[in-house]
């Protein structure tokens, strides 16, 4: 077989290459953003002046592990130890010095002044702690990231030889710790970020107000590098298949798979930044608010029920009727429109808006966690054994078997109440009973038995569920010996129908419909002899 | 990898419902909107790639088959990959599948092609053929769907035949033949002296007014050959080493029969017991005697369906049983089979005298050729033995 377009295998290389480098690159423009974010939690909340520092740490400390981290892959033991000791003793050097030229003259000889009286203290400082621990925070991370995606690499490179089920579960696992590591940054980002515009106060101790609106770009942009690596590893997935099944690559899909991925990351940002997000009531006043309205329409249904009592026990009453009780007012939610933004629109607009924006999240919250778990199994499965939801489980089988008991319980009386001879109205329009009339033999044949039954009930010759259609067999007959003959041919050709492969032609279910009507005239005759001897007796 | 965002989004959700912060709900949108965007995509993609597999279906063994999978795609959206594996037997190439990653630009067709080699005869799927794509950051499994096979129709071997001297008793036809009893009075080729004997309505008065002598017209002897080949496809009957090249040589021959006859003229048929690749469990149905080229076609159609079995199908004497009636009086039933058995033997005597010539052609490497030429000699019913195709070449000279 031959393609028409053939994929060089230089290519793959190439693609594999550059996938490695962006890689790198992408994870020190995430620490980056990171210590970005960092700077200015530490500035809002702790007033930090050399918060502007810690992008910069960062970003230094990212690229000198880069740097050498190849070289440290090189070596081995005690040496890569010492080297590793060296670049961090290096490391908090350069902070150092940095830190000291950062200031004025006059504070520079101040502080060289403090460090020949108390070396140690003056050098580590609380804002030399900070950066440096930072610092070697990015450092790690830096090094973890690159150690992870040459294992990716390497892994990718076994497609030659190992099996594609070991490889690329491999790949997997590397993905998601990459992934692991990225949305813990991003979820500390977030909190960070959350906290940095939050406003807090605790009297005589802490009294910080949000005067700083978090820039939204910030955590997109994070948000973006985040998926352009998932992006990136998931084509490296796919490749390292293509490879293993060897399939030709046409030369056009790496590009077509960036140039759509930058489309399509492009085309969400502009989306994302452009859909609503002020909104007049917060989730929880939503909540409450709806609450508000189903305990209204209850009482309302409770006041029109207590309608019909209230005038009843008027009529007995001496004392001039009262008034009827007010009647419950569905009152709307008080919008708190955010500052500066006026209500232009009707309220009930923007009650709506709110009610399908917050629709929408529950909705997604919803689906979001079916999906947890339903690839999830196992945590599901330690979530009931949690002792809560146990509890809440238990109760729910507890409720379930009350219901269950009633239900047994009240279809016993119906039972007795028929045994005894009355006959309740039977609801026409039951399940599976109210089907036309089939054409089928069979299935005439066993429509035709289920009337006979429900006609021999009628006449208080019950079915149980329990019971065989011989057991009945038997106690119709002993209740209808004049029809004896028939109902064992009814049931015979029943079971047939009903429980045998065998071709039921349409001579037995005509036979079968005289023989049911045949019985039924006995039935009938059957119940009017008791009841003319009832009178008689009478 | 999806379930690690999913919760991430869950709860980036959350957190932007109950701070009302701005930039998490960016961030959820984002997050949303790729997942739902590229889930979409995927199964739009999919959708809007519209396939056809493009080849020439009937071919003759030893031709090459280029195959076309056209792919066009109706949507705006460009198609960002999107691989294709195609089967096919293992007679046709020596790989077993064609596998092809590729991309499709917004409302762009490409073409992906491949070769198969027609080795021999049958009738083969091309297909399924699976087309799969996914979305750009794995929040989802890869989405698949199956464009269904085709088959492809590879004829058996024909080896063009000059004369095989099949018996006929079917007097004035289109074919040549040499004993004089068959003479055609449309088809005079001179005149000669008149002799005792010769009725008087062949004599050529005009030419015995002119020569003053009495001249009789000469004509050309001709048959009419009604062929209708018998394959017998139980390989039982064959020779036990001979159960696979038996039957394919017996192929072969019918087909090369049915040329042969097709392009003399004459009308040819076929029976056989053969099973149908197409139908499974079923019997090729018969074909009755026809002449012309469509005819041959759909004979060798047939003969390349039809596969050889040792359980369910019927012996050839019961085929031959079944059949002999309704063939036209006069005609050669030649049955082609892998033994010449006694009852075989006996049972093509019978239908001599139902009218019709029987002629029987034993194949296979291994077959014996005294036993069945004595027992041929016995019955009176010519008989010929092949060992291979190359036996075939006797009837071309």
């Amino acid at each position: 077989v031959t393609a028409s377009s053939p994929a060089p295998l230089s290519t793959i290389d190439q693609s594999r290459n550059l996938t490695r480098i962006v890689l790198r690159l992408l994870s020190i423009a995430m620490l980056v953003i990171f210590g970005i974010g960092l700077s200015i939690f530490f500035g809002q909340v702790f007033q930090l002046s050399f918060a502007g520092f810690i992008p910069w740490v960062i970003l230094v400390a990212s690229i000198e592990a880069l740097v050498t981290y190849a070289r440290g892959q090189q070596i081995e033991g005690r040496e890569r130890q010492l080297f590793r000791l060296s670049e961090v003793v290096t490391l908090a050097f350069i902070l150092r010095v940095v830190l000291l030229l950062a200031q004025n003259f006059t504070s520079i000889q101040a502080e060289l002044a403090a460090m020949q009286t108390g070396f140690l203290g003056t050098f580590f400082s609380g804002k030399f702690i900070l950066l440096f621990l930072l610092g070697l925070f990015s450092w790690w991370t830096t090094a973890y990231y690159a150690d992870l995606y040459d294992q990716f690499h390497e892994r990718e490179l076994d497609v030659l030889w190992d099996a594609l089920g070991l490889v690329h579960n491999t790949l997997k696992q590397i993905r998601n710790r990459m992934l692991g590591v990225s949305v813990s940054l991003l979820s500390v980002l977030v909190m960070c970020m959350a906290l940095a515009s939050a406003t807090f106060s605790i009297p005589g101790v802490l009294d910080i107000k949000a005067i700083l609106k978090t820039p939204t770009w910030l955590v997109t942009v994070f948000g973006v590098l985040l998926l352009v690596q998932l992006s990136l590893t998931q084509f490296a997935l796919l490749r390292s298949r293509w490879e293993i099944d060897r399939s030709k690559v046409s030369p056009g899909v790496p590009r077509q798979w960036l140039l759509s991925g930058l489309i399509l990351l492009g085309v969400i940002c502009v989306v994302a930044a452009l859909l609503p997000t002020e909104y007049s009531m917060s989730f929880f006043e939503m909540v409450v608010w709806l609450a508000g309205i189903i305990a209204q329409i209850a009482q309302l249904i409770i006041s029109i029920l207590y309608l019909p009592l209230f005038f009843i026990f008027s009529l007995f009453s001496k004392q001039p009727p009262q008034d009827l009780p007010p009647m419950p007012g569905l009152e709307p939610p008080k919008l708190t429109p955010p500052a500066g933004v006026p209500l232009v629109l009707p309220p009930f607009l923007y009650i709506l808006r709110d009610l399908l924006f917050f629709g929408g999240l529950i909705f997604i919250i919803g689906f979001g966690i079916y999906q947890y778990f339903s690839s999830n199994s196992e945590l599901l499965k330690r979530l009931r054994a949690f002792p809560f939801f146990s509890w809440i489980a238990r109760l729910f089988h507890e409720l379930a078997g009350l219901f269950r008991a009633a239900n047994q319980s009240i279809q016993l009386q119906i039972k007795r109440l028929q045994a005894s001879g009355i006959h309740l109205p039977r609801i026409k329009g039951g399940p599976g009973r109210t089907s036309p009339t089939p054409t089928d033999p069979r299935e005439k044949i066993i429509h035709l038995y289920t009337i006979l039954v429900d006609y021999a009930g009628q006449h208080g010759i019950q079915r149980n569920h329990s019971e065989t259609p011989t057991q009945y067999e038997q106690k119709l007959s002993a209740r209808v010996p004049a029809a004896q003959t028939e109902v064992t041919d009814l049931t015979n050709v029943f079971i047939q129908a009903r429980y045998s492969p065998r071709i039921m032609d349409e001579f037995s279910a005509k036979r079968f419909s005289d023989e049911i009507g045949a019985v039924k005239k006995t039935l009938d005759d059957l119940e009017e002899k008791n009841n003319n001897q009832q009178k008689a007796n009478e | 990898m999806s379930e690690i965002m999913v919760l991430l989004l869950v709860v980036l959700i959350a957190v932007a419902a109950v701070t009302r912060e701005t930039f998490v709900l960016v961030l959820g949108y984002l997050l949303v909107g790729t997942y739902l965007f590229g889930r979409w995509w995927s199964h739009h993609s999919l959708k809007s790639v519209k396939i056809s597999r493009v080849f020439t279906d009937h071919v003759f063994p030893g031709e090459t088959i280029p195959v076309e999978i056209e792919l066009a795609n109706r949507s705006w959206l460009p198609v960002i990959w999107l691989g294709i594996r195609d089967l096919h037997p293992v007679y046709l190439s020596e790989i077993r599948s064609f596998k092809q990653v590729t991309s499709l630009s917004s409302r762009r067709k490409q073409v992906l092609n491949y070769h198969l080699k027609a080795t021999r005869r049958g009738l083969y799927s091309l297909g399924p053929m699976t087309i799969e794509t996914g979305d750009l950051f794995g929040w989802i499994d890869q989405v698949q769907s199956e464009f269904p096979a085709e088959y492809l129709t590879v004829y058996p071997k024909i080896i063009p035949l000059r004369n095989p001297n099949l018996p006929s008793t079917s007097p004035m036809g289109s074919l040549r033949y040499r004993q004089p009893m068959f003479e055609d009075p449309s088809r005079p080729v001179g005149k000669r002296d008149y002799q005792p004997g010769d009725p008087l309505k062949r004599v050529d008065w005009k030419s015995s007014a002119s020569s003053a002598r009495l001249q009789v017209k000469v004509f050309e002897p001709s048959i009419d050959l009604e062929v209708s080949l018998f394959l017998n496809m139980n390989s039982a009957e064959y020779h036990g080493k001979s159960r696979f090249d038996g039957p394919e040589l017996a192929v072969v021959t019918a087909a090369s029969l049915a040329s042969w006859a097709v392009g003399n003229r004459q009308s040819v048929g076929l029976v056989t017991n053969g099973l149908d690749q197409l139908k499974v469990g079923e019997d090729i149905q018969p074909v009755q005697p026809h002449k012309g080229q469509a005819h041959l076609m759909r004979m060798l159609e047939a003969l390349a369906r039809v596969k050889s079995s040792a359980e369910g199908t019927q012996p050839i004497i019961e085929m031959i049983r079944r059949y002999r009636h309704t063939l036209g009086w006069g005609t050669t039933l030649v049955a082609i089979t892998g033994s010449a058995d006694e009852d075989l033997m006996r049972e093509l005597l019978l239908t001599r005298k139902f009218g019709l010539n029987p002629f029987l052609i034993v194949c296979g490497w291994y077959v014996e050729v005294n036993i069945p030429v004595q027992r041929g000699k016995a019955y009176g019913v010519p008989i010929r033995i092949f060992h291979s195709e190359d036996d075939l070449k006797v009837w071309q000279l």
